[in-house]
């Protein structure tokens, strides 16, 4: 339907290097006004540092770029805004201190001595009610749930003038309804005139709600199709290359595999401070030996600390945690794990590794009363055989197991933590697994890699706690969902099937739609 | 005339509260814009060392308190450039700037003046009574008949507090200290916000250094300063940041000081309390302040964190 | 610059000394002494440390022989830099502060063919090759109780002092006595800042002191003294202080009412002498008319300075002794 119109912005032959790595090799990319267009791609495919070059915030190494048919040389973030290109960043950038308003003004205050909010207040507000983005201008931005965070940004970037509305991401940390509200609203603005770039992985957004698609793969970009071409598996042909998309493994067949005996890991009205982030209020909920039960939330409502909780890293209150029917409510981190818990960090830069030391004593960090066969005596070839092990068993990219873990990607870092977990799990019997989105920035291929551990883990009768902000793979995964909301547990829904809905509201805290 | 209460210990109070809130004024400046600068104490040296020569030989403490502002600007201004362009760590190259001014100050005086059997001095400011404000009883004697510096700071304050919550460019700024990326996304220059930040920011320093010579004690020595930058940061954490919170911190600190000189110099005290302990009460005092009022005080984000619009995270 | 070339000189002397050596019955007629000295403070503090390097200067001129000195150098860097300087052949160290007695005891029985000259308060058994310069502050500064005595208008007269050193504890109970000898109503308060040379400190207590209706201010901190004078100039009544070391009358010519000139060349002088006719070690009593001297005072009576010239006269021949007590302030009833 635009293949008609005029390009609105033109990319050509645009390269661009960091360091030894080639993000970018000779793209062209263009976007028609009044389009949604979809830039689909694996991480790393070299869709966002394509969208940076055009907000100005990398300098491309060589290429052209072209507004209106004109050349023009965007140098900084200034100069994208002076052409009307305004991003919003996956990680929403404002100011958590500053008011929406606040944010929303920043950089075009419409004074030059005196700053007068107020003055302006009408002029915003009435831009967002022609965009229907229905936002509380007062409120201090951190306060603000992620979704009207995101709205925020919109709104800012429209208020300085944007018509080149690039989202990068924008559905991660939304609900479902959420996410169904942010279309309808790119819809309006495309109808308006609008050009939206739209940036993801997830081909099913695409293909719901886009004009045209460009595929990249490799800082390649391999085609642009308009919507009516498109079908799932061409896409999927597009984005993986030869490679095709991994297996899709076992699905999960719901609460019914459960095994026989004491849950694998019981949580018994556990509360925590607030003095420890998001407190936990009467948490409670069972993960049976044999299946995967999964914690759907958006983030920052208290997964962070009871996964903190259940490790033994913060102190619970009131209440008790299980595993296999015995109370560990009081044990340390090591005596939890000596009783059969694993644990797989969320960030795994800061919790996960230690980065000056070796891939090999990575691997051991935990393992170690385990491995050596005298106690508190470090056996250094132990080690690097075990690192030598892990890296050709979990596929490891690296040259050795003397490599730094820093110098490692960030999906070879989460593999490393996986092997390291998963030989943990074995060699402690490995009763109970939490995952704390486990998943999250990485490949297809890696993502795959580790839900296959999982499932291996759950096959051999494990339990498995799997907290993600991904309900996609919440859905593919899990036996079992509950929601946590504020740091509560707001209901559980029994698998395999899901309806997506009435998770997302319960993630949104709306009680009514409760399930079973 | 009571312990707690009188005229002269109240203007005390005001005198050495100046220096304490022109420095920490110019950090809370530096400090919004995202760059920590613990060199305060070499740079107000440096500007009590500049401020007490140029007045000594030109005669004009205006004079003197211009080069002063101008040397502390000039100083900050080599850390701005390690910490914004060369992307150093702030707290070495802080560190690194402390020793400097505090090793480049004496040096400066011994070249101008040499070794001598008399040592330059300089007349201390006057004080000036503003008209009617001046003659209110108790108040006017307390807040409007001091020396014009202190006058100055309570300009300043009110200032910098205009500049930072009420300009289009202090919001700039504060967005620099709290989230440069977003800053720069919406297209201000966050190295020439933070470059800009301590050039004015070093202005005050250097002014706070001068104050010292030429009100306090008409001369300059090495150890003139004594601590009393590192006082003026502390302060800047005190008042969260906040410029009319700093000044009141810098006023009970004055105060307190004060308060306890006076105690020091009475007899009936001094028999019974030590002195070690009265030196040490000020800054007891600010010690847990400072504890019970930074629990929960929340830093600009971006503070001592570089900027590099290219850095991928 | 200073010392480089001083260790250039030093090298060229060491070569041609052993060349002396080497040619037999070409014995040196004397040894050849090099004199350093090791101040706590910047020499240009017209202060204290002034007067230390003039030491150097003299006994350079006086003695004609190689001088040196470091400034700035804290008791726990001093031996470091007394053992630089045994090193490059310096045989006569001074000490010029009482902060580093502890030091040349532990020193100098390491270096027996080095002679060291400490600065003390008190007549020490010390070893062999270690010159005391026993300096009588306590005496020294009795005259100015009178003086305070007689020219207090409110009768109330502080000390200001940095650091409660033994000496100046001692000087504090010597001046209360002759304050109450000269006029019982007087009384004598006291302050330590616990900085010798902040400026600032000492304006801040003198501040406090005066708002307390004192008008006679006797200053033993250094360079505190110039935090002392601003404030008498800032004070509405007449305020006057004295000073020590040297004469900085005008600085405040209103306000300075005598000065304790404290001049350490002449016991050094004694101790060089001493040193030169062969003895390692000894004792100088540093006292008044010996390094301690009476400066001019002005702002006050003629009366008030003639029973003050008169009372040093008296402590100078014995006829008044000064009560000796060092460890606590304890004022005269």
């Amino acid at each position: 339907m635009t293949e008609t119109a005029a390009a609105r912005v033109e990319m050509h032959d645009v390269s661009k290097s960091f360091g030894q790595v080639r993000a970018l090799d000779a793209v062209d990319f263009e976007a028609a006004k009044g389009e949604i267009h979809a830039l689909l791609g694996e991480n790393g495919a070299g869709k966002t540092t394509l969208m940076n070059i055009l907000s100005g915030l990398y300098r491309m190494d060589a290429g052209r770029i072209a507004v209106d048919g004109r050349e023009v040389d965007i140098g900084s973030p200034q100069d994208a805004i002076a052409v009307g290109v305004g991003m919003v960043h996956q990680h929403v950038e404002l100011i958590g201190n500053f008011t929406a308003l606040e944010n929303i003004l920043l950089g075009r205050e419409g004074a030059r001595w005196k700053l007068d909010v107020e003055a302006r207040r009408s002029s915003v507000e009435e831009l967002a009610a022609n965009y229907g983005l229905s936002i509380p201008l007062d409120e201090q931005v951190k306060t603000l749930p992620a979704g009207i965070q995101q709205k925020v940004e919109i709104l800012k970037a429209l208020y300085h003038g944007a018509d080149i509305l690039i989202l990068d991401e924008p559905t991660t940390m939304l609900t479902p309804h959420e996410v169904d509200g942010l279309f309808s609203i790119l819809k309006s603005f495309a109808k308006g005139g609008l050009t939206v770039v739209f940036i993801t992985h997830k081909i099913q957004e695409v293909l719901d709600n886009c004009d045209r698609i460009t595929v990249f793969r490799g800082g390649r970009k391999i085609d642009t199709i308009p919507r009516e071409e498109a079908t799932r598996e061409i896409l999927v042909r597009m984005m993986m290359g030869e490679r095709g998309m991994p297996p899709e493994g076992e699905r999960p067949t719901g609460p019914s595999a459960a095994r026989e005996g004491h849950p694998a890991l019981s949580v018994r009205g556990v509360r925590t401070s607030a003095k420890r982030g998001v407190p936990l209020r009467d948490v409670a909920f069972d993960v049976p030996r044999g299946l995967i039960v999964g914690m759907a939330g958006i983030s920052g409502n208290g997964q962070k600390e009871l996964a903190e909780a259940l490790a033994g890293l913060i102190e619970v209150e009131e209440g008790e945690v299980h595993i296999d029917g015995e109370d560990v409510s009081s044990l340390s981190v090591a005596g939890r794990i000596a009783r059969g818990m694993s644990l797989l960090p969320q960030d795994r830069i800061e919790e996960g590794i230690l980065p000056g030391l070796s891939l090999a004593e990575n691997f051991v960090l935990g393992l170690h009363p385990h491995i050596f066969r005298r106690r508190g005596i470090f056996e250094r070839e132990a080690v690097h055989e075990m690192g030598r092990n892990a890296i050709a068993e979990f596929n490891i990219l690296a040259r050795n197991e003397h490599v730094p873990a820093a110098h490692l990607s960030g999906g070879n870092i989460q593999k490393t933590i996986v092997a390291r977990s998963v030989m943990l799990a074995h060699t402690t019997g490995g009763k109970v697994m939490i995952a704390n989105n486990p998943t999250r920035g990485l490949d297809v291929m890696a993502a795959s890699f580790v839900h296959g551990r999982l499932r291996e883990l759950r096959a051999k009768g494990a339990g498995v706690l799997l907290i993600s902000e991904d309900l996609d793979e919440l859905c593919l995964m899990s036996d079992r969902i509950v929601v946590i909301y504020a740091g509560e547990i707001l209901g559980a829904f029994d698998g395999p099937k899901y309806d997506i809905y009435r998770i997302g509201a319960l993630m949104a805290g709306q009680k009514q739609g409760a399930g079973s | 005339m009571s312990l707690l209460f009188d005229i002269s210990l109240f203007q005390l109070t005001l005198l050495m509260m100046a220096p304490l809130i022109i420095a920490c004024l110019g950090e809370t400046i530096i400090e919004r814009s995202g760059i920590l600068n613990v060199g305060i104490e070499g740079i107000v040296t440096l500007g009590s060392v500049t401020g007490f020569l140029l007045t000594y030989y030109s005669g004009s403490a205006i004079i003197g308190c211009i080069v002063a502002a101008l040397s502390g600007s000039v100083l900050t201004l080599l850390l701005a450039y390690f910490s914004i362009t060369l992307r150093a760590n702030q707290i070495v190259i802080g560190l690194g700037i402390f020793v400097l001014g505090l090793g480049i100050s004496p040096t400066i005086y011994r070249l101008a003046v040499g070794v001598v059997q008399s040592i330059p001095q300089v007349p201390t400011l006057k004080e000036i009574s503003i008209p009617i404000l001046g003659s209110i009883p108790f108040i006017g004697e307390i807040f409007f008949a001091q020396n014009g510096l202190v006058y100055m700071s309570y300009f300043l304050v009110a200032a910098v507090s205009f500049f930072l919550f009420k300009t289009p460019l202090g919001l700039r700024l504060r967005a620099c200290g709290e989230n440069p990326r977003a800053a720069d996304t919406v297209g201000i220059d966050v190295a020439r916000m933070r470059y800009g930040a301590c050039a004015v920011g070093g202005l005050f320093l250097g002014v706070a250094g001068a104050y010292l010579p030429l009100v306090i004690s008409g001369s300059f020595t090495d150890n003139i300063v004594n601590g009393r930058g590192w006082l003026a940061l502390m302060l800047v954490i005190f008042g969260r940041w906040v410029p009319v919170w700093s000044f009141v911190g810098a006023l009970l600190f004055a105060y307190v000081d004060a308060f306890q000189f006076k105690v020091n110099a009475l007899p009936q005290y001094a028999k019974i309390i030590p002195p070690q302990f009265l030196l040490m009460l000020p800054y007891v005092f600010a010690m847990i302040v400072l504890v019970q009022v930074a629990r929960g005080a929340e830093s600009p984000r971006a503070l001592t964190r570089p900027y590099d619009r290219e850095a991928r995270d | 610059m200073k010392t480089k070339w001083t260790r250039r000189l030093f090298f060229a002397a060491a070569a041609l000394a052993a060349l002396a050596l080497i040619v037999p019955g070409q014995a040196l007629a004397a040894k050849a002494h090099k004199f350093a000295v090791i101040l706590p403070g910047p020499i240009e503090d017209a202060d204290y440390n002034f007067r230390g390097y003039e030491v150097a200067q003299d006994i350079k001129k006086r003695f004609k022989i190689e001088t040196s000195y470091s400034e700035r150098i804290s008791p726990a860097d001093a031996e470091r830099v007394a053992r630089e300087y045994i090193s490059s052949g310096f045989t006569i160290i001074g000490f010029h502060g009482g902060q580093y007695v502890r030091l040349v005891q532990k020193l100098a029985p390491k270096f027996p063919e080095v002679t060291f000259v400490m600065e003390s308060s008190g007549k020490f058994k010390v070893p062999k090759n270690v010159w005391n310069i026993h300096r009588h502050y306590f005496q020294a500064f009795y005259p100015f109780g009178v003086l305070a005595g007689l020219s207090t208008k409110t009768n109330k007269v502080s000390v200001i002092a940095g650091i409660p050193l033994p000496d100046f504890k001692a000087s504090i109970n010597t001046i209360s006595d002759a304050l109450k000898a000269t006029n019982p109503k007087a009384e004598l308060t006291y302050a330590f800042t616990g900085n010798q040379n902040d400026p600032v400190k000492a304006r801040q207590t003198a501040d406090a002191m005066i708002a307390n209706g004192v008008d006679f201010i006797i200053n033993m901190v250094n360079l505190g003294v110039y935090g002392v004078a601003e404030a008498a100039k800032k004070a509405k009544r007449k305020v006057l202080v004295t000073t020590f070391y040297t004469d900085k009358t005008d600085k405040a010519p209103k306000h300075f009412a005598g000065t304790l000139i404290i001049d350490f060349r002449p016991p050094y002088r004694q101790v060089m002498e001493g040193i030169l006719k062969g003895s390692p070690g000894g004792y100088v009593a540093m006292n008044l008319g010996n390094g301690f001297e009476l400066g001019p005072m002005s702002n006050v009576s003629a009366e008030a300075v003639k029973r003050t010239k008169e009372t040093y006269e008296k402590v100078r021949n014995g006829a008044i002794k000064p009560r000796l007590a060092m460890k606590k302030v304890m004022l005269a009833k």
